[in-house]
């Protein structure tokens, strides 16, 4: 899975130019809308759909990659 | 899939209530209202129910089809809003439309795939013999959303449908019907009226992500099951009738089946999500547009149960009538 593909993607979820790794995901940024359209935005992108509610209980963007990188 | 033979849609008639609440007065969040698509949506009043909608539309449809009553053979009312816990909504309906007594009448618990699941069980009469089924479709949503659930209480608008399914031979409609119990908490009203448990709610509670989710998992191959049985493809169908969930969970499914948005009808932005009645109040709302150019329409309703199904039918000769106020 890319990496750059997936970052641009939450960057893209929560309209901002770009994200570390790092980034903490509060809840200002990362509510119910930003948690479905960043499934869209996956099964878009990869064809994948992913279970909401891991998604939702993404932390940090490094927990995203590792959640998309376990599929 | 299933093939019904010689049926057809004869007509197709919607009304909502009169009253019209704005979403720009609830709401600054333009994010969110751009992504449900609702602009507005009509509401009852405490007094109106999903019956006298469906009631409505049901006999100005009776008398634009001058159909006599006394050839209406069967009622179905499918609606998760009845009248009653007990008795069935359509045996009262009998009543009030002034039906015969020799008729079959019972209601259906349905919800976003109701429609299509109606459309099925209707065309199911009428090839066990029967001339006309009343196919009654709504839901007054309104009355069980928390008013403190900012994405529900955008969302849901209020609707009655009524539609008459005919014989006709040489006209068919294919279906697609499937269920999936495991995630029937996704949306829910749990005020549990048999198990007498605590902590219930009377509220309706919808998962969002996980009915998105489930959306995107069932929804393209039921229709791309649907093209293929249909022997059809996306271009040769006119329109795509979809279930009004939300606008972006439209345009979703339309980028995920690469089909032409411009081929999906639309109510949402007036009319919100009506639940089971937002496939026939689409068909109302857009019946100009059929008229000038009618064709195949595919069908499709998904949602509580978790429950989908399609229907591939001609609306070429079917009397559509515009969305009526009560």
């Amino acid at each position: 899975m890319n990496k750059e593909k997936i970052l641009k993607i939450v960057a893209d979820t929560i309209e901002v130019e770009s994200v570390s790794e790092s980034l903490k995901l509060n809840e200002d940024i990362w509510d119910s809308l930003a948690i479905i359209v960043f499934i869209a935005a996956l099964n878009k992108e990869f064809g994948l759909v992913l279970n909401p509610e891991k998604i939702s209980s993404a932390k940090t963007v490094q927990d995203l990659l590792d959640i998309v990188e376990q599929g | 899939m299933i093939k019904v033979q010689n049926v057809k849609i004869t007509g197709i008639a919607a009304c909502v209530p009169k009253e019209v609440i704005k979403n720009n007065d609830l709401s600054d969040n333009t994010k969110l209202l751009d992504s449900i698509g609702v602009k507005q949506r009509h509401v009852v009043l405490e007094n109106q129910s999903t019956m006298d909608l469906c009631v409505c539309a049901a006999e100005r449809l009776i008398k634009e089809l001058n159909i006599e009553k006394d050839r209406i053979d069967a009622i179905i009312f499918v609606s998760q809003t009845p009248e009653y816990q007990l008795p069935a909504t359509a045996c009262i309906i009998q009543n009030i439309l002034g039906l015969k007594n020799n008729i079959i009448a019972y209601d259906v618990n349905l919800g976003c795939s109701g429609y299509t699941h109606g459309l099925f069980l209707a065309s199911s009469l009428i090839s066990s013999g029967l001339k006309n089924v009343l196919l009654l479709v709504g839901d007054t949503i309104s009355k069980i959303v928390d008013k403190e659930d900012s994405s529900s209480n955008l969302l849901f608008g209020d609707a009655g449908s009524a539609s008459i399914i005919s014989q006709k031979n040489g006209s068919e409609i294919d279906f697609a019907l499937g269920n999936d119990g495991a995630g029937f908490e996704s949306i829910i009203v749990d005020s549990d009226q048999n198990r007498k448990t605590c902590n219930k709610s009377d509220y309706l509670t919808m998962k969002g992500a996980e009915v998105f989710t489930f959306t995107l998992q069932r929804i393209p191959n039921l229709i791309k099951e649907t093209l293929s049985y249909s022997d059809l493809n996306s271009k040769s169908i006119n329109y795509f009738i979809f279930h009004q969930a939300n606008l972006f969970m439209l345009k979703t499914l339309a980028e995920n089946l690469d089909l032409n948005f411009n081929q999906f009808l639309i109510s949402i932005d007036e009319y919100g999500n009506t639940s089971s009645a937002s496939i026939p109040i689409t068909i109302c709302h857009n019946r100009e547009k059929i008229f000038k150019a009618p064709g195949k329409s595919l069908m499709a309703g998904f949602g509580v149960g978790l429950s989908w199904s399609s229907a591939v039918s001609e609306l070429e000769d079917t009397v559509i009538l515009p969305v009526m106020e009560l």
